[in-house]
């Protein structure tokens, strides 16, 4: 909210310097987020004397003027119909930055021109205009405008920050009181006499619908001409942003501006009938608002209509048939209170956003509805010469209940830890328009209408702390119940990232959305076909769905980095993966809670002690296992992946990883096509664990100690040929199966393959190492056991061993 | 023939030879030669006989000490030939401690985002709060209804909302944290609760998604005196505590009273810069005493407990920390970002 500081002067004697002032009003919940001096956007703006005017050479519609700005004589090229010698006029010098552009010396048609004479449309203060600005002939040349022409340009305009709840202080009145009540000086301001009447002849006002308009007014204003508003008016209504448009639309904003309460002005003998239905709009209603567009109205929509026809949607902006106009010779002047959610929604929905509207949505004050009226009605009086009777048709059924509260100072003391603020809290109530009534332990207080925020004792605890601006509240620490208790999440989530950064990764943290295409790009787009999480309004119309999987979003980081000549990283993020859960009735959307990794190019460069190692499925399955290992003291278990349901995987380099016989994620080379579309030259592995089973293992980790041996261990190496497609796992699992408790543990310590042990074979070597915790084993025993596993392996596996 | 000259002479030869030595073998030979059995000195004794008592007497002593003094030198020999052997063998293992160490993995990062969200839960959990954790997709009920915005209100236009359909959203904030743990729980609860928030919202400063720490503390007689303590306690953790902070009057649905907090600029120190706007201050978190409506949404007795709560950005308080000026970098997951934090 813009408000000037001369017009608030208007209501409050202000002694604080504005920077002051702006800090009190911080202080106290009115957060000014600027102070804009006005005038400095026309110091570039100075008095003009027209002392020549002739014909452009070379354009029919241009003059070219001769201006005097005192020292100086101005060439400027003018297409103004108005101008004409002797005129004092606006010139706007080159270097002035007005709202309307920024001037500049320019060559018009070949001639030169020294900067602009100025049209109130130019200066920012009009919608439309007709011509320059003639001035006052008492101003002085070479004088900035705001010297003297427009004195009310010299004035400081606060940017307050007012929150949702305060629609009150959406006006000079809302934050003059605020002052009153935090600097302590009284609010000046004149009481209007009028009569409330409930019928009139001029008009013939019903309400279909108290709950949603409890009270409209309406007051007739005769004779009044429609032209342009005082200077002062426009300069105002200019400072807090808005521009002037006719002197009678102006006095409702400017009333608005002041009061806090929208009004509207209809031309009453466009009203049919002398009649006013605040009504729902019809089924298939329509009607044209005032910028000319034909709006579709629903039932939920409230109206102001005449005997036949929606003349404008309530508190959101007027109808075209009943608009004010040169033409206009009577106006009916509309001050009414809508409820808010009504207005909201239909302003939301209608996508009109009005300074009215904003009011109403807020709420604005139900008892101040008819002295608004009054007060634009005297403006209308005294400057359009308007006529009107002091008598204001108060349509009212559906009155205001006053806010009454029980107040507990014990309560609030404790509440705030503050016991010296009571002193002080009826002062502070009072000063804010509040009654009290005190009891022995309570207080009853009564709620001023224009604070329909307050309803509850604890929004009375909030009015009586900040006016001493939270300060007076000491800082103390609660005494707590303390507990011992593992720091669960953040202590995993901590340990998990740092193994990861141990070996060479980083973090990087991805949108939860991403484009429907990087789906296709990484063809996944089939797999999550009907289960995909949409956003019904996106930002863009690329970020329209919720990621199924961590591939698309780890894909194009990849390509981030390779676009920008990384190609050597290891990259992982814990995230979430959202995606439909087929539930019986109906598709719920699930998240789960994911450790997702990236390897693209090398583990490690050439350096001075070796060769470059790419990531391959080996080291980065080494990763895997050493992190889980570590972490849960579980080792992983890995199966084949189908291209099924990993067609983003060249299947015969990649994994699903099972962890505690459950299914825990994948690794895997990227598939060739998948690369492709996103043009990599370099191998990519990716994998994705679930985060939520390695958590539980963490914290469930199961780990004993089972003693050691005092005897020796002795070793046995065994060296067996099997066909190239045998996993390895097999062999192992036949050794472990076939030694005795003597089998301490096996090692692969060799494996190749070559010509030498044929096409489609490979030679493994295991080292056996066996022990007993009871004795030193003789070889007798060691040889044993040694031959029943390599029978069994040939029993089992029909594995061959070298000759 | 025996005479001091001739004693004299072996002396010499040997203090010469001794000076060739390197090696413990050598050094055996040449103490042979002068002190073995047959060596020179033994040598010198079969001259005795033919003299006279009195030489007898005289070149038997000469000998004797030629002897001992020739023994010392070899055994000093002997262990300078040992301790050059020793400073050999140490010097084989002799490395340029300048050259780069073997790594075998590249040291990663922890992207700056968690670190600083660990920083301020490790003070918060030092405070004795606990760590919970909410969806992401989220019913309007617990993002708004329950936090005491309904459908129309105005406080919705503070968080422009992404929808998945007419109940469902992505949370704009943690704060349905709240109702979720109160609805689980009974007090006294010390809780907070990171995660990732969503507004349609995009520019230097804003992104569609980032990342908020909602903590709040529900027990009996809580009071705004301990939201300022607690809060005031974790920002002299955070930013130091010689940095002021104050608490201003706001306003959140969810929150009566409610305040916003400002730190003392961390960039110009409170005299007036870019970063604060020229106000010394820096906005850093909102909070407020917990709403009652809250409380009777979740079934607590109003009347017996009370509490505050509080939120935070993760990204603003980190752009603050390492001088990031643009929040974008912060998920374009790019390695050149990363490496420098």
């Amino acid at each position: 909210m813009l408000i000037s500081l001369k017009w608030l002067k208007d209501f409050i004697l202000i002694e604080e310097s504005p920077s002051e002032l702006a800090f009190k009003l911080t202080m106290a919940g009115f957060e000014v987020e600027e102070i804009i001096d006005l005038k400095q956007s026309f110091n570039d703006c100075v008095v003009g004397l027209v002392t020549e005017v002739s014909d452009h050479p070379k354009a029919d519609k241009l003059k070219v003027c001769k201006v005097s700005i005192g020292e100086n004589l101005l060439n400027i090229v003018c297409g103004a119909p108005n101008v004409a010698k002797g005129q004092k006029v606006v010139v706007a010098l080159p270097g002035a930055k007005l709202v309307t552009g920024n001037i500049e010396k320019t060559v018009i048609r070949d001639v030169e021109s020294y900067g602009m004479l100025c049209s109130e449309k130019d200066l920012g203060f009009t919608a439309s205009s007709t011509g320059i600005i003639v001035l006052n002939d008492k101003v002085n040349v070479g004088e900035k405008i705001w010297e003297e022409a427009y004195r009310d340009l010299d004035d400081l305009v606060l940017n307050i920050n007012v929150t949702p709840n305060r629609g009150d202080c959406l006006s000079h009145l809302g934050i003059a009181r605020e002052v009153s009540a935090i600097t302590r000086k009284p609010l000046q301001y004149e009481s209007s006499v009028f009569n409330l009447v409930e019928k009139a002849d001029f008009v013939d006002i019903e309400i279909y619908d108290p709950d949603l308009c409890p009270r409209y007014t309406a007051m007739l204003i005769r004779n009044a001409g429609i032209g342009d508003a005082p200077d002062y008016m426009k300069i105002r209504l200019f400072a807090c942003g808005m521009r002037s448009i006719s002197n009678i639309v102006d006095i409702t904003n400017y009333v608005m501006l002041d009061t806090g309460q929208p009004l509207h002005a209809f031309d009453y003998e466009k009203i049919r009938d002398k009649k006013i239905i605040v009504r729902k709009a019809k089924p298939g209603e329509t009607i044209i608002t005032l910028d000319g567009k034909e709006r579709e109205l629903i039932p939920d929509d409230l109206v102001i209509a005449d005997s036949e026809r929606a003349i404008a949607i309530a508190g959101v902006m007027g109808g075209l048939n009943t608009e004010v106009t040169e033409k206009t010779k009577t106006i009916l002047l509309e001050s009414a209170y809508f409820y808010p959610p009504s207005i909201r929604k239909t302003a939301k929905r209608l996508s009109i956003p009005s300074e009215a509207s904003y009011r109403f949505e807020r709420g604005v004050d139900i008892s101040g509805v008819p002295n608004a009226a009054f007060k634009a009605s005297s403006l209308m009086h005294s400057v359009c010469g308007g006529r009107f009777e002091n008598t204001i048709v108060d349509c009212y059924p559906k009155k205001h209940r006053r806010t009454n509260i029980k107040f507990f100072p014990e309560r609030c003391s404790v509440y705030l830890g503050a016991k010296d603020i009571m002193k002080r809290a009826e002062e502070r109530l009072l000063s804010l328009g509040f009654e009290i009534t005190k009891k022995s332990f309570e207080w009853d207080i009564i709620v001023p209408s224009y604070r329909p925020d307050v309803t509850i004792e604890e929004d009375v605890y909030e009015e009586i702390a900040r006016l001493g601006f939270y300060e007076e509240i000491p800082p103390t620490l609660p005494s707590v119940k303390i507990k011992g208790v593992r720091r669960n999440n953040n202590d995993f989530a901590e340990k998990l990232r740092a193994k990861f950064v141990n070996f060479g990764g980083f973090e990087v943290i991805n949108y939860s959305f991403i484009r429907q295409k990087e789906l296709e790009k990484s063809r996944l787009s089939d797999l999550y076909a009907d289960r995909l999480v949409y956003i019904k309004n996106p930002l863009t119309d690329e970020l329209t769905v919720m990621r199924p999987s961590s591939v698309p979003s780890l894909l194009s980081v990849v390509e981030t980095n390779h676009k920008r000549n990384n190609f050597d990283f290891f990259i992982f993020e814990v995230g979430k993966k959202y995606f439909l859960k087929k539930d019986e009735s109906k598709n719920k959307p699930e998240e789960i809670k994911l450790i997702s990794l990236a390897f693209s190019g090398n583990l490690y460069e050439k350096s001075w002690y070796t060769t470059e190692e790419p990531y391959d499925f080996f080291n980065t399955k080494g990763i895997i296992e050493s992190v889980i290992d570590d972490l849960t003291n579980v080792p992983i278990e890995v199966k084949p992946v189908s291209a099924e349901n990993y067609p983003f995987l060249n299947p015969a380099s990649s994994c699903e990883i099972f962890i505690d016989n459950k299914n825990a994620g994948f690794l895997g080379l990227l598939h060739p096509d998948v690369s492709e579309n996103y043009e990599f030259r370099r191998d990519i592995y990716l994998a994705e664990l679930d985060y939520d089973l390695i958590k539980s293992l963490y914290f469930n980790r199961r780990s004993y100690y089972y003693g050691f041996s005092k005897f020796p261990s002795v070793d046995r190496d065994i060296t067996v040929i099997v066909n190239e497609d045998l996993p390895v796992a097999r062999i192992f699992s036949v050794i472990f199966a076939s030694g005795t408790e003597l089998l301490k543990n096996v090692r692969l310590t060799d494996m190749f393959k070559g010509e030498k042990i044929g096409a489609g074979r490979k030679s493994l070597t295991f080292k056996l190492i066996f022990q007993s915790m009871d004795r030193t084993l003789n070889d007798e025993e060691v040889n044993r056991e040694n031959q029943q596993i390599a029978e069994n392996l040939i029993k089992e596996l029909a594995v061959d061993f070298p000759k | 023939m025996l005479s001091k000259e001739a004693l004299e002479e072996i002396k010499k030869e040997a203090i010469s030879s001794l000076k060739e030595i390197t090696t413990e073998k050598e050094w055996a030979d040449k103490k042979a030669h002068f002190l073995g059995k047959k060596g020179r000195v033994q040598e010198l004794l079969k001259h005795l006989p033919q003299l006279s008592i009195e030489e007898r007497k005289e070149f038997g002593a000469r000998i004797n000490d030629l002897k001992v003094q020739l023994e010392e030198l070899f055994e000093d020999k002997l262990s300078q030939i040992k301790a050059e052997q020793k400073t050999k063998r140490l010097l084989e293992k002799k490395v340029d401690i300048t050259l780069p160490g073997k790594r075998f993995f590249k040291t990663g990062r922890v992207h700056p985002l968690t670190r600083v969200t660990h920083e301020i839960l490790d003070i918060f959990q030092s405070l004795g709060f606990e760590v919970e954790e909410g969806p992401e997709i989220e019913l309007d009920y617990y993002n708004f209804e329950a936090l005491n915005i309904p459908k129309e209100h105005p406080a919705r236009d503070m968080q422009d909302t992404f929808y998945i359909d007419e109940s469902m959203l992505l949370r704009t904030h943690t704060s349905p944290v709240q109702i979720r743990v109160m609805e689980k729980k009974k007090p006294p609860l010390m809780i907070v609760c990171p995660g990732k928030v969503y507004r349609r919202d995009s520019d230097v400063t804003h992104s569609p998604m980032f990342h908020q720490i909602e903590g709040f503390m529900v027990d009996k007689n809580v009071s705004f005196s301990h939201l300022k303590g607690v809060l005031t306690e974790f920002l002299h953790g955070f930013f130091g505590s010689e940095k002021n902070v104050r608490f201003r009057p706001s306003y959140f649905p969810f929150t009566e009273p409610s305040a916003e907090v400002d730190i003392e600029c961390v960039v110009c120190e409170g005299k007036g810069c870019r970063i604060c706007k020229q106000t010394g201050w820096l906005e850093v978190l909102g909070c407020g005493m917990i709403h009652p409506y809250l409380f009777s949404v979740v079934g607590y007795d109003n009347s017996l407990f009370s509490g505050f709560a509080f939120g935070l950005g993760v990204e603003r308080l980190t752009m603050l920390k390492y001088a990031i000026d643009d929040i974008r970098l912060f998920y374009e997951g790019n390695i050149s970002f990363l490496e420098q934090l």
